[in-house]
């Protein structure tokens, strides 16, 4: 009984082993702690949306967390309308500099105490993300491992490689307007999920609700 | 006055600006008896050029109203109390302005008066109020001094024998002086918000850097790292030949954790880490984001963290929302409109044919700030299936401000 109050509370959720696909409308279900987990995906395939639900699970929890965003795409507005108390996040705006990206997110994981730190590279070309060496990566696993962390990376293609626990790519389906034209509003985008990593076999489909108020 | 009653004990008390109180205890065996003493201090107060009444007695109420009440050097001798106090007015009681009026209607006109009354009747008729008027008068009234504490002050100082030109041995130095000051700080229950670093160079003059921490916080390691990362993105800029940090005190922080609360990270160690990131991707680039109250599009401002640990709140299931993903800055884009929506767009990232736009939505605002905006922005779908906002501007220019991610 001791031995179970003394663990830490919030790295219950490492014990779930079985994560699929499905886990990922079931808040962090499918980001382990102490662990890297990826998002890919190309321009509007809910990556961000994703990431914001994550945020705001983490921030509601009661949890700190930290949005490392290599080129200065967050949206603070989008981020409040998905739930995310911004009073609990760190933003790190770094310029479209790759370089400073990373380093933040190695200061942020020594420094210890976040639940989950986002780091956001959508933005950054293949030439710029592909010289990273993969040592760095394995550096970044190390310094989130055994903690209570969750790192998840978004990016356009695999960059953490090998280091990575998860990979979920994420692909558009359909874009649903609605109203009169020509005064529309998105009113919800549908996506595909597959786990890459582990690999599965099933597609799971998401969908998010349009960001304008209707008319 | 506290300066010559400091000459004399270290138990100060100061009822108020006018007034110093001081314990002679140990004093007769250096000057002498209470008359001795007494001389003393007249001496050394006129060399001051201190003006002022001296009482000397047993207890402190009596010493007070004495000194308050009766011009010059006033010794009054353990047992000569109440003579000595028999013709003060009872309107120099510290006493209720309804009780004053009591006592005036029975005919008390003075101190002598009220302690020539029986005590037995002073207390059936105004209680243990009553009670100690007239001890008071009588001069029993025991009460201990409140002593006053000279404001602490956290000052280290070192010079050296030769300039110092590297940022290292300095902080070897800077050390040490925090160990001290932040071990007077824990002594005096004390933390440190601000620091100030003051250092002479050489050849000459003189250059002060501050530090000011968002959490009081007195852990010697967390000031120093501090100091170390404020003297990095600043350099004194010469070899230092004296320096002096000086801390300003503050009252501690107190938290109280919870055993279900999520962790969160140690402030120590946050602020060093804020500070980290300020130097590396720019101090107003690290934050917790605040949306401004405007409708101008991307309104935020950052403000310093500071978290706290919190209970959970309770997480209501939620619809997965479309997040905005700006372009910072904007991107400069050739769109081609026919029949006035747009039908191509191309930019340095974004470029393909416009599958369905809906727009324009016409904003504009603050008018009379430098912030003033007017646009009309459109929502377009691409080939590729990205959605993207568009707006054109008054002068006709298109750009993309971001996708809906």
């Amino acid at each position: 009984m001791a031995a179970a109050l003394v663990h830490p509370l919030c790295s219950l959720s490492t014990r779930a082993q079985r994560i699929d696909c499905l886990d990922l409308t079931r808040g962090l279900g499918a980001t382990p702690r102490g662990a890297i987990t990826e998002l890919l995906g190309q321009e509007s395939t809910g990556r961000t949306a994703l990431a914001q639900s994550y945020l705001a699970t983490a921030t509601l929890g009661g949890e700190i967390a930290a949005w490392v965003d290599c080129g200065d795409a967050f949206d603070p507005v989008s981020a409040a309308k998905a739930g995310a108390d911004l009073g609990k996040m760190l933003w790190v705006r770094c310029g479209h500099r790759l370089e400073i990206a990373l380093k933040a997110v190695d200061m942020i994981l020594h420094s210890g105490g976040f639940g989950l730190v986002i780091l956001d590279v959508c933005g950054a070309t293949d030439a710029a993300l592909r010289p990273v060496p993969l040592s760095y990566w394995y550096r970044i696993r190390r310094a989130v491992e055994g903690t209570p962390s969750i790192l998840l990376v978004l990016s356009r293609q695999s960059v953490a490689r090998a280091c990575a626990t998860r990979q979920f790519v994420l692909d558009q389906a359909k874009l649903e307007w609605r109203g009169l034209a020509p005064f529309q509003t998105i009113a919800r985008r549908k996506f595909q999920a597959i786990s890459r990593k582990p690999m599965s076999a099933g597609v799971v489909a998401l969908e998010a609700l349009g960001d304008r108020e209707e008319v | 006055m506290a300066e010559l009653a400091g000459q004399f004990s270290p138990l100060i008390e100061k009822p108020d600006a006018e007034m110093v109180v001081f314990s002679l205890a140990g004093l007769s065996r250096m000057f002498g008896d209470w008359r001795q003493i007494a001389s003393e201090i007249s001496r050394r107060g006129a060399d001051m050029g201190i003006v002022a009444n001296l009482a000397i007695a047993r207890d402190k109420t009596t010493a007070m109203l004495a000194a308050r009440h009766l011009r010059g050097v006033t010794i009054i001798p353990p047992g000569r109390e109440a003579a000595s106090l028999s013709e003060i007015s009872i309107e120099d009681l510290p006493a209720e302005p309804e009780m004053l009026a009591t006592l005036r209607r029975w005919g008390i006109r003075t101190l002598g008066n009220l302690g020539a009354l029986p005590e037995i009747g002073v207390r059936e008729r105004l209680g243990e109020a009553g009670c100690r008027l007239r001890r008071i008068a009588l001069g029993q009234e025991e009460d201990w001094l409140r002593l006053s504490r000279p404001p602490e002050e956290y000052t280290a100082r070192e010079e050296f024998d030769y300039p110092v030109e590297l940022l290292e041995p300095l902080l070897f130095v800077i050390a040490a002086q925090l160990r001290d000051l932040t071990a007077k700080l824990q002594r005096n229950g004390q933390a440190v918000r601000r620091i100030a670093i003051a250092a002479t160079l050489d050849p000459s003059g003189e250059t002060v850097r501050s530090v000011e921490l968002p959490l009081s916080m007195r852990d010697p390691q967390a000031l120093l790292k501090q100091i170390q990362l404020c003297l990095e993105a600043k350099p004194l800029g010469a070899p230092v030949t004296a320096i002096q940090v000086a801390l300003d005190p503050a009252d501690p922080r107190v938290v109280q954790g919870g055993l279900f609360q999520p962790t969160a990270p140690e402030p120590e160690k946050l602020q060093t880490l804020l500070t980290r990131l300020g130097a590396l991707a720019g101090p107003d680039r690290v934050g917790s984001p605040v949306i401004l109250d405007s409708h101008r599009p991307d309104a935020f401002r950052l403000r310093p963290c500071a978290f706290e640990s919190a209970n959970p709140s309770p997480v209501a299931s939620r619809s997965l929302r479309l997040a905005f993903r700006y372009f910072r800055p904007p991107l400069p884009a050739r769109v081609k409109v026919e029949n006035s929506v747009p039908r191509r767009i191309a930019s340095e990232r974004v470029s393909g044919a416009v599958l369905h736009a809906a727009g324009p939505w016409r904003t504009s605002g603050e008018w009379w700030a430098d912030t003033s905006w007017m646009r009309d922005e459109w929502d377009v779908a691409l080939e590729s299936q990205a959605a993207y906002r568009i707006y054109l501007t008054p002068s006709q220019e298109w750009f993309v401000e971001g996708s809906y991610d």
